[in-house]
């Protein structure tokens, strides 16, 4: 067993135990009535003298019978066993969600989403699966060691005629061990690739029809299923195969053990009560047999999910295992604390493209409006996102009325910091719970957000106003109305900082200059935009033109127009049209 | 724009294996994002989308762009394709844009009133109605129009 399942049944122990516990008297019920068998049958073929009579052993196999009922059924599967896997898969998807989100936000996934909710879904029920089948299954191995002594104090001989099986396999199950977890991994994998395909065809439906690809994709999705069919397959083939070697091995062996009987019997030293003990514990010896194949099996493919809810996780591994937090941890500092000035120096971040921001110093001070501006892959997006913690920082500081912010990620947040990203995202809710994402404010707080964000004609013509259920991601408004949502998402959280990642393009020009109206009207307020356009460029107190990732020049608009070549470009082809 | 974590082949192609990577390489050169493709790692089998390389929007709409390119079709429907692009960018697209329209019919969806400079009719909508349609050059020269009042509020330096 690896380091991370033994962590996962260790941080259970206690409801494990208590699995196995409970699990060992119902099967140790069996180990009774063989004995009991035993003592009636030879009582009544009077090889043996019992204390109590046949009536009463008769009676004890009652009471024995309706014991075990009364532990299994409301205890054990009652009880312990929905509490362990629940428990357990609860602990695993709580810690895989907690990594997920503080990982730097936009480098949340190395996977596609489609794998990520597999591996949330599937292989953490394997686990939860695997947390109530196990302690069963050690409880029987327990057990049969048990039978084993009690077989070999009635006959030697005949005893060690099982242990031939046994050991057999035990060796299958080494010799399969390496296969078992192959066979697990591509199965899982090709899973993945089918569920992450389809989640994101789902999300591309009107690409895929557009481009009239509609069979391509469908195509696509077929070699994913079939290569999915053959791994699952081969998977279960193997599992098969291996259940029926073992199956096998243990009837031969039941076989031998009979036969051995039969001579020891004609030798008279071994009774029908001997005889009936013997089957009934080799009965309950085969199914431990080609159980225990099964559990070194079923432990493999654990390993197999935990591994990959590790990589999830990313690093510390350990992080899977922790303990849930009573509270939530408390965004760092007060709001007390008035915004007056963010100091950026030397910012750097770069992709593994070489694309990114190196060296980048600006200042921010309240009530300023600062607008990035440059060519595509110029780095903008990178700027704003590593200054909001999205991205992880390679060098360079930032400070919050003069205190460097130690963790970004969960520093520039509301109500300091808003932020509307280019692309952004809607939940398939109605517009108003998409903006208030789980704030509880009042409608006017609703509304003067929905009217900075100029979405009053929108809103005009929805017949639910702010209570229109706008399908699966947004899909029934435009951009336009999607940029509009997180614009006011971010207002209704009265940022001391608001950072636009390129609003004004999903406006048409005679709303974007309104917008950057009515969103200064606000003193107090501090704007970082990414903007091209004359609107927000006219009216930024400071520009930066970016070029290569870095901070070519900045200044006014007018003070650039004179002397920034790059702003002069920019502004010329812009300007020239028309 | 949508981009599936899958190599940049088959976010053009969709999967379809018949599209050559020679005709692929043309239509890239064509769309002026040669120096992008250098960029790229594994350059045709580099997987971007999530986990993959990511793509400003920049680059998705050019992307999106070769798409089309592809497909070669007869009528081509534009929805503000260039509404997420910087200046020169934008230029750049001009002229694969002219080149992927010339010989076709084409609606443009446009907010953006300089990419009206290319269009034969205008069709203005407000309020999900049509109040205006007519050539350009006409509806330009009308002091009246939709589309003049429309040129007028446009923020724009001379």
């Amino acid at each position: 067993m690896n380091s991370l399942l033994r962590g996962l049944v260790l941080r259970h122990s206690g409801r494990w135990l208590l699995g196995a516990g409970p699990w060992s008297s119902v099967l140790s019920s069996r180990l009774i009535l063989g004995l009991l068998l035993q003592a009636i049958l030879d009582t009544l073929a009077g090889r043996a003298h019992s204390y109590l009579g046949v009536t009463t052993l008769i009676v004890l196999v009652l009471g024995v019978e309706l014991a075990r009922v009364g532990v299994q059924f409301p205890g054990i599967i009652g009880h312990v066993e929905p509490q362990l896997e629940y428990r357990s898969s609860t602990l695993l998807r709580m810690n895989v969600l907690r990594a997920i989100f503080s990982h730097p936000g936009a480098r949340a996934f190395g996977l596609s989403q489609g794998e990520a909710i597999s591996r949330l879904g599937t292989d953490i029920d394997e686990l939860g699966n695997f947390m109530i089948w196990s302690p069963t299954n050690v409880g029987r191995v327990l057990l049969g060691g048990v039978a084993l002594v009690i077989m070999l104090h009635v006959d030697t001989v005949v005893t060690l005629g099982v242990a031939v099986p046994l050991a057999v396999v035990i060796a299958l199950s080494r010799l399969a061990a390496a296969r078992v977890v192959a066979y697990r991994r591509a199965s899982r994998q090709a899973a993945g690739q089918v569920s992450g395909a389809l989640g994101e065809i789902i999300g591309a439906v009107q690409a895929i029809k557009v481009a009239g690809a509609e069979d391509r994709v469908t195509g696509h999705i077929r070699r994913l299923g079939l290569a999915r069919r053959r791994a699952a397959v081969a998977e279960q083939l193997f599992t098969s195969l291996h259940y029926a070697l073992n199956s096998g091995v243990v009837s031969v062996g039941t076989g031998l053990v009979l036969l051995l009987a039969a001579s020891s019997m004609r030798a008279g030293r071994f009774t029908v009560g001997d005889l009936a003990l013997f089957l009934s514990y080799l009965q309950m010896l085969a199914d431990i047999m080609a159980m225990l194949g099964l559990l070194l099996v079923r432990m493999r493919r654990a390993e197999v999910s935990m591994e990959r809810l590790a990589e999830l996780v990313g690093e510390p591994r350990k992080a899977l295992l922790e303990r849930p937090a009573a509270q939530p941890t408390p965004v760092p500092g007060g709001t007390s604390d008035r915004f007056e000035v963010v100091d950026v120096r030397g910012l750097t971040c770069r992709h593994g493209g070489g694309l990114g921001i190196a060296g980048v110093n600006f200042t921010l001070r309240r009530g300023s409006m600062t607008v990035v501006t440059g060519r595509v892959g110029s780095g903008k997006t990178t700027l704003l996102r590593s200054l909001l913690g999205l991205l992880p920082l390679e060098t360079g500081s930032v400070r919050w009325n003069g205190v460097v912010v130690a963790d970004l990620a969960s520093f520039m947040v509301p109500p300091r910091c808003a932020y509307v990203p280019q692309a952004p995202r809607l939940f398939s809710a109605t517009i108003r719970e998409n903006i208030l994402m789980g704030l509880e404010l009042n409608g006017d707080e609703v509304a003067t957000a929905v009217q900075r964000a100029m979405m009053e004609p929108d809103l005009a013509s929805m017949t639910a106003g702010v209570n229109t259920v706008i399908g699966p991601r947004g899909v029934r408004l435009s951009g336009g109305q999607v940029h509009r949502v997180a614009a006011a998402r971010a207002f209704v959280r009265r940022p001391d900082l608001l950072v636009v990642d390129d609003l004004s393009s999903a406006l048409d020009v005679d709303t974007e200059g309104l917008l950057w109206d009515r969103v200064l009207s606000d003193p107090g307020l501090t704007v970082l935009a990414v903007s091209h356009r004359p609107p927000a460029l006219r009216r930024a107190d400071l520009v930066l033109v970016l070029a290569h990732g870095q901070v070519q020049a900045q200044g006014t608009l007018s003070e650039l127009l004179r002397c920034s070549s790059e702003m002069q470009e920019l502004w010329r082809i812009q300007g020239n049209r028309h | 724009m949508q981009v599936f974590h899958a190599s940049v082949r088959d976010n053009v192609t969709f999967w379809d294996p018949a599209v050559s990577d020679d005709r692929l390489l043309l239509a890239l050169h064509a769309l002026g994002l040669g120096a992008w493709y250098q960029s790229l790692q594994d350059g045709l089998d580099t997987v971007i989308g999530a986990g993959g390389r990511g793509l400003s929007a920049g680059e998705a709409q050019l992307l999106a762009f070769i798409r089309v390119f592809l497909r070669d079709p007869g009528l081509v429907v534009l929805d503000e394709a260039t509404s997420r692009l910087d200046p020169l960018t934008e230029r750049v697209i001009e002229t694969s844009t002219d080149r992927l329209l010339s010989g076709r019919t084409a609606v443009v969806v446009a907010h953006r009133l300089r990419t009206l400079s290319k269009v034969d009719k205008v069709l203005a909508l407000a309020d999900g109605r049509a109040v205006e349609l007519g050539r350009r050059t006409e509806l330009e020269a009308s002091p009246t129009s939709e589309l003049s009042r429309l040129l007028a509020a446009t923020e724009m330096p001379v």
